[in-house]
């Protein structure tokens, strides 16, 4: 039961968010992010040294007294442990990158808009310990209702109201897809636990209906992780939300996917017809994502939008660790080394355009013209998280594309393979990416700003970002103790 | 323990920075002068490593290695051979110069200067980094402070040199990575067999397991990274541009420093990881480095900018280094090795030159001057003796270098031989032959620019053109100093460099026997 402490700490900061929303006094906000976000960091640290109990006998011990309607919904290894600790973080870094924009931008329902990202972390931390169906449907609708709601937080905003119904109609479309897909499998093998489909499609027989539910579920997944084709929601949302809240939908809902995306398929489908398929799928995915992604982003003249595209990209990356779990002893590390990488550098961006809008009320690149002389903590933040998510050294970034590289290169690649363009296509990607990263700093340094005013930080936003930073710096400089702890944890507990 | 002077040499510049980061926006000369001896520290400092170092003992010396990240084999591993360390040495020398030069900046001092350290950090660390992950770190490091300097205190189309010049290098690094993850992979066969060590890995010779075409492969992505870096012709469109639009020290320290890093890195592992790769693209790059020479100087040539015609004779004088390297023998190693010195010192002068006379006039059209001789006779001495040294004179550090990269390239198996199966036409030094003819096309540029500024009828618009100042001239001095110093007695310098270009070939050809 202790391992469930990352969750039971999330659903609480939900619930308390929901009590004093109904209190009267205004700096309930300020105590409420504060210790919200102090308890998720908190939390962070004890789910952190959790998952490293999980990889030690005590922990095994630990595991077997938990009772067995637990261990048969949620897999408490430590993979799915790493991905809390990752939950807690996202969860902290938004309720301290939010609290401005809530005090500036929203006039009530401040303290709601925390809770709801709280209880949306709840269900991607599940998501991420998932190992049976009906838990993976449970924990996917818990994020995705969750991610309804916080789109249409400001609800007068027009736009805000369009993202959230594009966002909600199409989400439910996908979440059909997966319904059909799951409600295949389990007509076919009659199981809802991933190793017993595993099992129950071990022998011949099974035709090509296990494929297609895969295949459906995959769609399903792909909607949340926006892998190309399914990502066309992805920008009209990310630039429709509060932008706090597409801070966090561009990271939770996306790596949970990505987690869950990994253990199910990897433990469901091992076997060859299905294999083939969502292999299949997947290479071509990763391929046109991460391209596609970039080359679109060039041509963005707004931040939120750029960065959607850019998400999009850094899915495409993740997908190439997803695609190797089968083959290489690496993915699992990868994958969970990226996403950690990926939470500090794109929340730290998001953090940047954040402190931006609530003094500037604009997301227009134009805008960012000259931002060196107006602040020059933004404008050098900016700069550095643009080299990370290029993957540039001496950045998180860089050892979580070294990683991916390593792991799919572990996983066969020979001279000429398709895994080999696959490889030199990711590598020029990056070198793609610097381009509309690259050319936002090349604003903030290189052209006159439009007039002088100053852009001040404020306290939280500005935490957040320094978090980022030391996150993603600290990543590459202690990276032998913080790999070896993710390196551990990367293991799924199969039975 | 010992002292740990190369970690010290490395990150002392990036402390500097950091300090610097907390001196107020405003106080200019607190930020220069803590800039200014903070490298003047590191020249120090090199200074007593190369006293440390034995120049006749060969291997790697004051060596430093520490765990990083054991899980895959990547640790902290710097030391210094006789190649590395007159280049950590000039790396100092030409970043304080540059620096000391950059008093005259007074826009954006503080991020100027603080870049300017980083990029010696990153610099240095190159040069002295032994292992994979280390050597990419710094690499990609040196590309960020540049692409600023660039665009943000360059010339009217700063912005577009400086992406241009980013993306060029970024593309030639990634594929680099990808080649070390091969490598990687290569270098043994359980997890906690493999490697990033790069001396390592030389032992090994991981290339020997790789099917040919992957070989091959890995060969490409790593010569390609130093190729653009160097520039090396078809890779060098980027150089013109980024050289035009920095402002002068960005430009030095370019030339001087940063195109060495490219060259380096063939020397350390390109020749000595894939020696049979190497033999085997020999020839061709031969012909690169010959097209690099002729192509450069003849560009060189045809220019109306002054600073576009030095950037070409750097393509062309890195082609000798390029040349020198495809010999594939101790002359050719050894001379392109000098010759990286000697063009560092003698490149850094001439862009230093081109910046006090910008500085004065605004202009740098070459027939926009004439007759400066006898305006400013103590600046046109040193453009002279700056400009014979370009050409090759004897007598001066050019001279030296270029020589033995004729040597090497006129007594090369490799190329020679090889080519004359590969092809029939090159049977013969011609690339010996060749070479010289861009020694001559030097001179001609070189002596038709003299003529053009500093000859011929007195224009009087620069009647009044004051002299090159004292400090311009304390920035010279040195430089030229040394040129003259390593043209007459080369010994102390070629020793060292001899020595690690011999262990560079007794590593590759055991392999080669093997």
């Amino acid at each position: 039961m202790v391992y469930l402490i990352p969750e039971f700490l999330l659903v609480l900061v939900g619930a308390v968010g929901l009590v004093i929303a109904f209190a009267p006094s205004r700096p309930r906000l300020r105590a409420y992010s504060l210790v919200g976000g102090l308890t998720c960091f908190g939390g962070a640290v004890v789910a952190g040294y959790l998952a490293y109990l999980a990889t030690t006998d005590l922990g095994a011990e630990l595991a077997a007294t938990a009772p067995g309607y637990l261990t048969t919904t949620l897999a408490l290894d430590p993979f799915s442990r790493v991905f809390a600790v990752l939950s807690l973080i996202v969860c902290g870094l938004t309720f301290l990158l939010s609290k401005e924009y809530l005090e500036t931008r929203m006039q009530d329902h401040q303290p709601e808009l925390l809770a709801v990202i709280a209880f949306a972390a709840a269900g991607m931390s599940f998501l991420g310990s998932a190992r049976e169906l009906i838990t993976i449907w449970f924990s996917i609708e818990l994020l995705s209702v969750c991610g309804y709601v916080l789109a249409a937080f400001t609800k007068d905003d027009e736009r805000s109201a369009e993202a959230a119904l594009k966002y909600f109609i199409l989400g439910t479309a996908s979440s059909a897809f997966m319904l059909f897909g799951l409600s295949y499998v389990y007509g076919m093998t009659g199981r809802l636990d991933l190793v017993g489909i595993m099992e129950a499609t071990a022998g011949d027989g099974i035709g090509v209906l296990l494929p297609t539910a895969a295949v459906l579920m995959l769609v399903g997944f792909g909607f949340k992780v926006a892998m190309v084709p399914f990502h066309m929601w992805c920008p009209d949302v990310y630039e429709g939300a509060p932008t706090p809240v597409t801070a966090f939908l561009s990271v939770g809902p996306k790596l949970a996917a990505l987690a869950a995306l990994a253990r199910v398929f990897s433990t469901a489908f091992p076997h060859e017809v299905a294999r083939v398929a969502w292999e299949g799928v997947l290479f071509w995915g990763a391929l046109i994502t991460m391209t596609l992604g970039n080359v679109v982003a060039i041509k963005q003249s707004n931040i939120k939008r750029m960065l959607a595209y850019s998400s999009i990209a850094h899915a495409g990356y993740m997908l190439v660790a997803v695609l190797v779990t089968l083959r290489s002893d690496l993915a699992l590390s990868a994958l969970a080394i990226y996403a950690f990488a990926y939470v500090f550098m794109n929340l730290g961006a998001f953090a940047v355009v954040t402190s931006f809008s609530n003094r500037t009320g604009s997301d227009a690149l134009h805008s960012y013209n000259g931002l060196a002389r107006r602040s020059p903590y933004l404008a050098w933040a900016w700069a550095f998280f643009a080299l990370t998510l290029v993957g540039l050294p001496p950045t998180a970034g860089f050892l979580g594309k070294a990683y991916i590289i390593m792991a799919a290169w572990d996983a066969g690649a020979t001279w000429n393979s398709p895994m080999f363009w696959l490889l030199v296509v990711l590598v020029l990607n990056s070198a793609i990416s610097l381009a509309y990263y690259m050319g936002v700093a090349g604003r903030m340094f290189f052209k006159p700003p439009a007039h002088d005013d100053p852009v001040p930080v404020g306290g939280g936003v500005g935490t957040a970002i320094g978090l980022c930073l030391a996150g993603t710096l600290l990543m590459v400089l202690a990276a032998g103790p913080i790999i070896g702890a993710i390196q551990n944890g990367a293991v799924f507990a199969l039975h | 323990m010992e002292f740990p002077i190369l970690s010290a040499l490395t990150y002392l510049p990036l402390v500097g920075a950091l300090i610097i980061l907390f001196i107020p926006r405003d106080s200019h000369e607190a930020i220069k002068a803590t800039a200014t001896s903070t490298s003047a520290l590191c020249l120090a400092l090199a200074i007593l490593a190369w006293l440390a170092f034995d120049n006749g003992a060969g291997g790697f010396q004051l060596e430093e290695r520490a765990e990083w990240i054991p899980q895959i084999g990547v640790s902290y591993h710097m030391g210094v051979d006789g190649i590395s360390m007159p280049m950590v040495f000039l790396t100092c020398l030409v970043s304080l110069v540059s620096i000391a030069y950059s008093w005259i900046i007074n826009e954006r001092v503080k991020e100027y200067f603080a870049l300017f350290l980083l990029l010696q950090t990153a610099c240095v660390g190159v040069f002295v980094a032994l292992d994979f992950f280390l050597f990419y770190i710094f690499w990609e490091i040196s590309l960020v402070p540049l692409y600023f300097i660039i665009g943000a205190w360059g010339g009217p189309n700063r912005e577009y040199a400086a992406i241009k010049f980013f993306l060029y290098t970024l593309v030639g690094s990634v594929l680099m990575l990808l080649a070390i993850v091969i490598l990687y992979f290569a270098s043994g066969v359980t997890p906690a067999d493999r490697t990033f060590d790069i001396v390592e890995m030389i032992e090994r010779q991981p290339t020997a397991a790789l099917a040919p075409g992957l070989a091959m492969a890995v060969f490409v992505g790593f010569f390609v990274a130093f190729a653009i870096k160097v520039p090396c012709f078809p890779f060098h469109t980027w150089l013109p541009d980024a050289h035009v639009e920095a402002p002068t020290a960005g430009s030095v320290i370019l030339a001087g420093i940063l195109l060495k890093l490219g060259s380096y890195g063939m020397i350390r592992i390109n020749m000595p990881l894939m020696p049979e790769q190497w033999a085997l693209a020999a020839p061709w790059i031969g012909i690169l480095a010959i097209i690099s020479i002729i192509y450069g100087s003849l560009a060189a040539m045809a220019q109306s900018d002054l600073k576009k015609l030095i950037a070409y004779s750097s393509i062309g004088h890195m082609g000798f280094v390029t040349l020198g390297l495809a010999a594939m023998n101790v002359q050719g190693i050894s001379g392109a090795v000098m010759q990286m010195f000697s063009h560092g010192l003698i490149t850094s002068c001439l862009f230093l030159l081109v910046g006090v006379v910008y500085e004065r006039a605004h202009i740098r059209e070459i027939d926009g001057f004439g007759g400066l001789g006898k305006i400013t006779p103590r600046y046109f001495g040193v453009f002279i003796f700056v400009a014979l040294a370009a050409l090759g004179l004897p007598a001066l550090s050019g001279f030296v270098a270029e020589l033995y990269v004729l040597l090497g390239a006129y007594a090369s198996g490799t190329m020679n031989e090889v080519s004359a199966e590969g092809l029939a036409v090159l049977g013969t030094p011609w690339f010996a032959y060749l070479a010289i003819l861009g020694i001559v096309l030097t001179a001609a540029y070189m002596l038709w620019t003299v003529q053009r500024v500093f000859m011929g009828e007195r224009n009087e618009k620069w009647a009044n053109m004051p002299d090159i100042n004292p400090l311009e001239l304390a920035c010279l001095a040195p430089l030229m100093a040394l040129t003259l110093l390593v043209g007459c007695y080369p010994a102390p310098l070629l020793k060292p460099i001899a020595t690690a270009s011999m262990d560079i070939l007794a590593g590759a050809m055991g392999t080669q026997l093997r």
